[in-house]
């Protein structure tokens, strides 16, 4: 397709987002009192910073895919309509954050000369990563039991946010160099072949101190993630069994550990197996989330018109619980649909490029957001233990929201990167 | 390289997919599960903002209670003698009862437009519950419970209409909020509605269980002489009467309430028997009911023939709530069927009746040729035996009085029956926890239910 095509379909698609946008934030907007006339501009500026970036895109002419930017506008505007209802300064931290982190991915697309430069800085991204990990050990705050916050002045920052960008581009990095040395065969472990410890050991060493770290900060959902992470890209790069099997072997046992000798790992698990009989005391958030979704019905409530106020931490965790409600199984099936498709394109950008690297980075942004979105969505509806990750571009959160917007930047530049190659 | 993350991808949609079903499964099929369980409380009391939600009337159209402002306050008469029916409706405390089962109605949203995917209130008020319920003689069993721990339940054998619903101690829907601290926390358990969640050991009421397991397999065992040497030795377990009946007859035996005349019929039935009889009549099973009602158990084991006979005069593991007690008492009264019990007569919105309940049959619990036999032999209960203290001028009475042995300290004393004795249109059972003999303490309460209840149906 035609550079040009590809920018007219995205602007046509781009409208109809902004149009889906700005008809919920109405809905909400009619629905919930006071009515506040200003609070117009949230999805206004939004959408404005939207248009803008399209502009942008076809100013640069480069042939990036089409779908993405539509595809990203719709979580977020919902979401500002979602967060507007449920509390509006949330609303308002949210909208600053979506323009900043919307500057951020097209300053990643205008200025980065190609993703395939960033390689040989993979060890720069790994120490950047593991030090802002470790940032929250000695500044962090604690909010819901997590230590993973840092907080300067009125901004709240969550480390582990970027940290987890830098690690995909990191260990893509590394990967990128090694994966044929990986599939070396080292140890003989009964009936595992362990790969050399040379070209292993590393890897292994710095996994275990990430999650070190943050175990050490009880952040759960971010240690999952960032396992999730080497799972992914370690299975791509270098794909032998063994190593799925081991990962598995390593996250039962992670589990089984952490069951027996921390305390919060254990409330999350005992919740999940049946929070009904604690439905008053620990398991509250998950039975709420669970009636909410379920109150829903097939098209639900109507937007502003449930009640997500019943669910705790509904604006940075279970957003999604508060929406299934309002819009039933058909707004909720749409919004993971789309998810599903931005996976997709995220897969397709990666596969498209033509170095290992750019590849195994963009796999790992875009398994990234596939298995944060999982991980939330099953935790909300109870086929996983809830955890408090965001469901990203949906869940207020600036951090959040800007580095995966800066992830989207990459996979935009990747996507144009394999169309010009 | 790129195979592998083709199957990283499929994975995901993998996920995905599990999540989408999980979605489906939580909106479609377990959504009326999950709607009215008393979790979901505070979401139900919450719809009240949206609708104005439906008043609940007695039988004779006096309001039990009422909304008058959407979003206001919910307005009782009487509510002390309430609380087992109506429940309570609360922004923190949640739902219960009646409210909570019909929130749906009650606030406009019926779960048929839901299933529709219509999901909001459309009339801007919600439905009006008519109860089968009279008022006077709720309050009536409700007094007479008073200062007790027990419950009783009237109802039409003939429709399955519940006329009370009394357990007691009780609560005020009115200031439930205001005495939560002392409600939750005291051991006389004010929530629990003993009437319709509450096993008891039947004791002896459960002896015409057992009568008619025997007559329905051996009609003989009527004109049968029997005879009682005051105990009855078993392996395990030895039977006690409480003093030696000598020689009687089947009618005799149900009058005195021999237990030894009984323990021997059980056994003669069998377990086996007394199981069958107990599943017609509704034990192991649930009672489709507008509350919530606990299972009645008759366990399905092998025991040996001390727990048969035990069980034969309704002691050893045999659990009854008095609503189940009250339904097989008028599966009696009415042939051998079991009507469908409920509360709700009809749902009105304004001026239109939106749904009245037809009366349905739930379960034949024997033949009517046992049925008629069973009550002829309760009617002597009244004449010369145990029963005697809920007998009423005119009307023929036939009832069962039990005292049921418990670990808990003095017998709960039980009395159920029916009048009049020809053409049964009322049901009586009450159960008095810890309260002693069922003859001197339950059956005065019945003899003042049937008083009543006689003069509201006719």
């Amino acid at each position: 397709m035609k550079e040009r095509e590809r920018r007219i379909t995205e602007g046509a698609l781009l409208c109809s987002a902004i149009v889906l946008g700005l008809s919920a934030f109405a809905l909400v907007w009619t629905a919930v009192l006071p009515r506040d006339p200003l609070a117009w501009l949230y999805p206004l500026a939004v959408s404005f910073a939207l248009w803008l970036a399209h502009m942008v895109l076809e100013h640069l002419e480069l042939s990036a895919d089409e779908l993405i930017l539509p595809l990203i506008a719709v979580p977020l505007l919902l979401s500002i309509a979602m967060l507007y209802r449920l509390d509006r300064w949330s609303a308002f931290w949210q909208v600053i954050w979506a323009i900043l982190g919307l500057g951020s991915a097209l300053a990643v697309v205008a200025f980065l000369p190609s993703v395939a430069g960033l390689r040989r800085w993979w060890p720069i991204f790994l120490a950047c990563g593991l030090a802002l990990l470790a940032t929250t050990l000695f500044f962090g705050v604690e909010v819901y039991g997590a230590r993973s916050w840092l907080v300067v002045g009125p901004v709240r920052f969550q480390p582990s946010e970027p940290a987890k960008v830098l690690f995909s581009l990191a260990l893509a990095g590394y990967l990128a160099g090694r994966k044929e040395l990986l599939l070396v065969r080292g140890w003989r472990v009964g009936p595992l072949v362990l790969p050399h410890p040379a070209y292993f050991g590393p890897l292994v060493l710095v996994l275990l101190l990430t999650l070190i770290l943050m175990v050490g900060q009880r952040d759960l959902g971010t240690a999952l993630l960032i396992f999730g992470l080497f799972a992914c890209e370690l299975y791509v790069a270098a794909p032998r069994l063994d190593y799925l099997l081991l990962g598995l072997v390593a996250l039962a046992g992670g589990g089984f550990v952490g069951y027996h000798f921390f305390d919060h790992v254990r409330a999350r698990i005992d919740v999940w197996l049946n929070p009904w009989s604690q439905a008053g005391g620990s398991g509250y958030q998950l039975v709420q989330s669970i009636l909410a979704v379920s109150a829903g019905g097939i098209l639900g409530a109507g937007l502003g018109r449930g009640q997500a106020e019943l669910i705790p931490a509904v604006t940075t965790d279970l957003t999604f619980a508060a929406w299934a409600e309002e819009t039933g199984l058909a707004g909720s099936l749409a919004l993971i649909a789309l998810y599903l498709i931005l996976t997709e394109r995220g897969f397709r950008a990666a596969l498209a490029a033509s170095d290992d690297f750019s590849s195994l980075a963009g796999i790992g942004l875009a398994g990234l957001f596939a298995l944060q979105s999982l991980v939330i969505l099953g935790g909300a509806l109870r086929l996983i233990p809830l955890t408090g990750v965001t469901l990203p571009l949906f869940n207020y959160g600036g951090s959040s929201l800007v580095s995966t917007l800066i992830g989207f930047g990459i996979l935009l530049l990747l996507s144009a990167e394999g169309q010009a190659a | 390289m790129k195979n592998n993350a083709r199957y990283l991808f499929r994975a995901f949609v993998v996920g995905f997919s599990v999540v989408g079903l999980m979605l489906t499964n939580l909106t479609v099929f377990q959504r009326d599960n999950l709607m009215s369980s008393p979790l979901n409380g505070r979401r139900l009391a919450g719809w009240d903002n949206q609708s104005l939600r439906g008043g609940i009337y007695a039988r004779g159209g006096e309001i039990v209670a009422e909304t008058k402002v959407i979003g206001g306050p919910r307005r009782y008469r009487n509510g002390w003698a309430w609380g087992p029916i109506v429940g309570y409706l609360d922004r923190k405390l949640g739902a219960t009862g009646l409210e909570a089962s019909y929130a749906a109605e009650l606030s406009g949203r019926p779960f048929l437009w839901s299933a529709l995917g219509l999901n909001f209130p459309i009339t801007g008020r919600g439905e009006d519950l008519v109860l089968t319920v009279d008022a006077g003689l709720q309050e009536k069993a409700m007094r007479l419970l008073a200062g007790k721990a027990g419950a009783a339940v009237v109802l039409d054998p003939r429709t399955g209409a519940v006329l009370a619903l009394a357990s007691q101690p009780s609560f005020d829907p009115a200031t439930v909020s205001r005495d939560w601290t002392e409600i939750s926390r005291d051991e006389a358990a004010p929530l629990l509605n003993r009437a319709t969640q509450g096993l008891y050991p039947p004791g002896s009421t459960l002896k015409l269980l057992t009568a008619a397991a025997a007559l329905s397999r051996n009609p003989d065992v009527l004109t049968r002489r029997y005879f009682c040497p005051g105990e009855l030795k078993l392996p395990g377990y030895t039977v006690h009467c409480p003093r030696t009946h000598g020689e009687l007859d089947l009618a005799r035996a149900l009058a005195v309430s021999c237990n030894v005349t009984f323990a021997r019929l059980g056994l003669e039935v069998g377990n086996g028997g007394l199981l069958a009889q107990a599943e017609q009549a509704g034990f192991n099973a649930g009672v489709p009911f507008d509350l919530p009602v606990a299972v009645s158990s008759f366990p399905r084991d092998n025991p040996g023939e001390g727990e048969t006979a035990q069980r034969s005069i309704g002691q050893g593991k045999v659990l009854a709530t008095p609503l189940e007690m009250a339904l097989f008492v008028a599966g009696i009264a009415n042939g051998g069927i079991i009507m469908r019990p409920y509360l709700v007569q009809e749902r009105r919105l304004g001026a239109w009746t939106v749904a009245k309940t037809q009366p349905e049959r739930l379960r034949v619990a024997m033949a009517p040729e046992v049925a008629t036999t069973l009550a002829d032999l309760m009617m002597k209960v009244t004449e010369y035996g145990t029963g005697q203290a809920a007998a009423l001028s005119g009307v023929k009475v036939a009832g069962k009085t039990g005292t049921a042995e418990n670990p808990h300290g003095k017998p709960h004393a039980w009395y159920v029956g029916f009048a009049p004795a020809g053409a049964p249109r009322v049901v009586v059972a009450v159960v008095v926890e810890n309260g002693g003999s069922g003859g001197t303490v339950a059956a005065p309460i019945a003899r003042e239910l049937f008083e009543t209840a006689l003069k509201v149906v006719r």
